[in-house]
């Protein structure tokens, strides 16, 4: 077999192979360290590793940073848009959510109110600075007439001036052509108030001894016709005196806001009086 | 849409409660391109409307208007150039002499109206709302080369 092995180189180096891997298996086997040999080898070796795969790994980023990114910009710009869409939607789905709150409550104060009411919404002003009015969306065809007041469940806004078919004006509280017949809810004092073109209000030929004091609530006091009584007008914000004044002025903060007014109600017919109430007015 | 933009959308851009007279600017634009009869024309017009969707009188804006346009037509014909400023201060003028003539107008149909009150709350505020965005407008179209043309065209130059 020597003789064979020596003769024949291939099979000499062959056999040399097997022998070392016996060996080097057997000294695992026995735990012994063969260090001195492996850590040349996993050194020269993981070098070439790091090389391949940071070469690689370049590759790949170049890849994905720029021959990838045409797919990904495309997406993204999709996404954006849908997510504006989402947001035009979301919104719109609020408005409807708190249109639907208001009409709720209007309802449910149309309901429980002793008034004829018809709610209408408002869908214009004023083209003008020199009047305060609202432009609504119901009119004679909707059994709405001149002089019919209006309000909201806050308090009072003003009456209707004009009527057309579909829509009517409605001159607000705050027009210096408005006079409301009103009275100090605590005390009863009567009087009269009248818009100044602008937010304020003022009640005015009250009795120079009339004791009203800031906060007092102003009602209607049912006498002009347009409203009944008892709708909250607003509350004082401050008493307006001069010596020479014959009466007492006072200045009303209105419990509507008319900048924000949306929906309103139009009173179409007031409650029946009280028959009690009649015969108690005629004897006294 | 004059009304519509005048009663709803200017409200957004409308400052303690003051909005600027849009129908004015119009009116006085036309006058100044077209002559008086247009402009006293395209002022009854636009008087109607307002005069429809306003509590006051009717036939007060028919006239102020009406008269306003014809004026500016007058101007128009009148002036060969103008200077930039020139329409600022027009339309200011032009503003004021409106609310003084919608002044006398309430005070002979009856309402009691105090002119010191009017003049400062709402004469003068909108005559300086309109004289600057009106001016602003209206010197922005007169730069356009087609309109500067078409007015050179229509004064027979």
């Amino acid at each position: 077999m020597f003789r064979f092995l020596l003769g024949n180189r291939r099979f000499l180096l062959l056999f040399l192979f097997f022998l070392l891997s016996i060996l080097l298996l057997s000294t695992k086997l026995r735990d012994v360290s063969l260090s001195f040999v492996e850590k040349p080898l996993v050194a020269v070796i993981s070098g070439i590793e790091i090389v391949f795969s940071s070469l690689i790994h370049g590759v790949g980023s170049f890849w994905e940073g720029y021959v990838d990114l045409t797919g990904v910009k495309e997406e993204n710009q999709r996404l954006r848009m849908e997510i504006e869409r989402l947001k035009a939607e979301t919104g719109r789905l609020q408005d409807i959510q708190f249109t639907n709150q208001r009409v709720n409550e209007l309802l449910g104060f149309i309901q429980e109110s002793p008034l004829g009411l018809s709610a209408a919404r408002v869908i214009g002003r004023d083209p003008g600075n020199w009047y305060q009015t609202l432009i609504i969306n119901k009119g004679s065809a909707d059994g709405v007439h001149e002089d019919m007041g209006v309000m909201t469940p806050l308090g009072v806004v003003g009456r209707v001036i004009k009527v057309k078919p579909k829509m009517a004006q409605v001159l607000l509280m705050v027009d210096r052509n408005s006079a409301i017949a009103a009275l100090v809810e605590r005390t009863r004092d009567e009087g009269m108030v009248q818009g100044n073109d602008r937010d304020k209000i003022f009640m005015k030929y009250l009795p120079l001894t009339a004791e009203v004091g800031v906060g007092a609530r102003i009602m209607t006091s049912g006498l002009a016709g347009f409203f009944p009584k008892g709708l909250l007008i607003g509350t004082v914000v401050n008493v307006v005196k001069e010596e020479t004044d014959l009466f007492k002025k006072l200045q009303i903060r209105p419990a509507v806001d008319f900048s924000k007014l949306e929906e309103v109600l139009i009173i179409t017919s007031l409650p029946s009086p009280d028959p009690k109430e009649l015969i108690k007015d005629k004897l006294f | 849409m004059l009304i519509p933009v005048q009663s709803i959308l200017l409200e957004w851009v409308s400052i303690y409660g003051i909005k600027p007279d849009l129908s004015l600017w119009f009116v006085y634009l036309i006058g100044f391109l077209h002559g008086e009869w247009k402009g006293g024309l395209m002022g009854v017009l636009c008087g109607i409307i307002f005069d429809s969707f306003s509590p006051g009188k009717f036939g007060m804006n028919i006239f102020i208007k009406g008269l306003l346009g014809f004026t500016a037509g007058f101007l128009g014909r009148a002036l060969l150039e103008t200077k930039a400023l020139f329409h600022f201060g027009m339309l200011f003028f032009f503003s004021i002499i409106q609310g003084i003539l919608i002044y006398w107008f309430l005070l002979i149909g009856g309402e009691s109206v105090i002119f010191r009150e009017v003049f400062f709350q709402i004469i003068l505020p909108q005559a300086l709302y309109d004289c600057v965005l009106g001016g602003l407008m209206i010197n922005l179209i007169f730069a356009i080369p087609q309109i500067q043309a078409y007015s050179l065209r229509e004064k027979g130059i």
